[in-house]
């Protein structure tokens, strides 16, 4: 896989929906495709051997407690780890880890139950290209 | 361009993060026992062994310098080099290397001026390695430091609004007992999929 589905898979193997924040749907279309109240938006920026680019995400969840979500940032954390994470490319690997800080709470204005958490991530590529 | 290239299998063959400072290790086993972990350091870790050579042509007439026939590996300085974070009274032993701790009062850590045997110790310097480095099976770059000895002395730094810090140097010795013994050796084993 490209860079870029790379990015994809790697944001969408936490169970929640994934999708790249330029192409984030409005609510109907959200709904349309069997997009729940829990999903991930993640940017998509790619760089080539040695280059390291920051990488941002959102978990979204409408609740009344921020408890899953919460739970979900931190899965994400324990899997990316202290050491980072190897994802798999074409052409060798982009080497994510944790931003500083890494996940903060983040009020949604227009929607009082929708709860957002700011992911931050760096990728540091490693692939031949 | 055709000479601004990579080798393709770069990422599989990359040492990745600072990597731990071990008292044990065992490369078929690679498990680390928390009580092994010196303590947390920062700032990684350095690595040197520098040989010394010697040019057993230099002072004979005609002979050019480097004549790799006359050339003569003398020893190796071995050295690990950081900070550390963290210390307990077995750590601090260990920096002073010439130390014991007390008895009954185990808080107490007494230098010596006196060098003992058993102040020197092997030490670890363990790492991530490769493009697998799962919890289980994940690869690493070891080196093996024989008979290290804390010759940086004591140092401690603190600052204001800030975690102290201790400066060591380790360096590498022979033993009488095996003298053709180098004082490192190093372990690369890359992962498998978990």
């Amino acid at each position: 896989m490209d860079k870029a589905q790379a990015i994809h898979a790697f944001w969408s193997s936490f169970e929640w929906p994934a999708l790249d924040e330029q192409s984030a749907y409005d609510e109907g279309v959200l709904e349309e495709l069997g997009i729940g109240d829990r999903y991930i938006t993640y940017e998509v920026s790619i760089s080539n051997f040695g280059d390291q680019v920051s990488l941002t995400a959102s978990l979204w969840c409408r609740s009344t407690s921020w408890e899953d979500i919460s739970k979900k940032a931190d899965e994400i954390a324990d899997y990316i780890g202290l050491g980072g994470r190897l994802i798999r490319t074409d052409d060798g690997a982009i080497w994510i880890k944790l931003g500083t800080p890494f996940a903060q709470r983040m009020a949604v204005q227009e929607d009082s139950f929708l709860r957002r958490i700011y992911l931050n991530t760096s990728a540091e590529f490693l692939t031949a290209t | 361009m055709r000479f601004t290239k990579i080798p393709t299998d770069t990422f599989e063959k990359l040492q990745l993060n600072a990597g731990m400072l071990l008292t044990s290790f065992n490369p078929a086993e690679p498990t680390i026992a928390n009580e092994a972990i010196l303590g947390a350091t920062t700032g990684g870790l350095t690595f040197n062994a520098a040989a010394t050579y010697r040019d057993n042509g230099e002072d004979i007439d005609n002979c050019p310098k480097n004549m790799l026939e006359l050339k003569v590996l003398e020893s190796w300085e071995v050295t690990l080099s950081g900070t550390l974070l963290t210390v307990d009274t077995a750590s601090a032993k260990k920096l002073m290397a010439a130390a014991d701790i007390g008895s009954p009062d185990t808080t107490k850590v007494t230098p010596r001026n006196d060098l003992l045997a058993a102040d020197f110790g092997d030490i670890w310097l363990v790492g991530d390695y490769s493009d697998k480095n799962g919890n289980t099976k994940g690869g690493f770059f070891a080196i093996h430091i024989l008979h290290a000895l804390s010759t940086g002395g004591f140092q401690l730094r603190t600052q204001d609004k800030e975690k102290g810090q201790l400066a060591f140097v380790f360096t590498g010795h022979y033993s009488m007992a095996a003298q053709d013994t180098v004082p490192f050796e190093v372990y690369i084993q890359a992962g498998t999929n978990e």
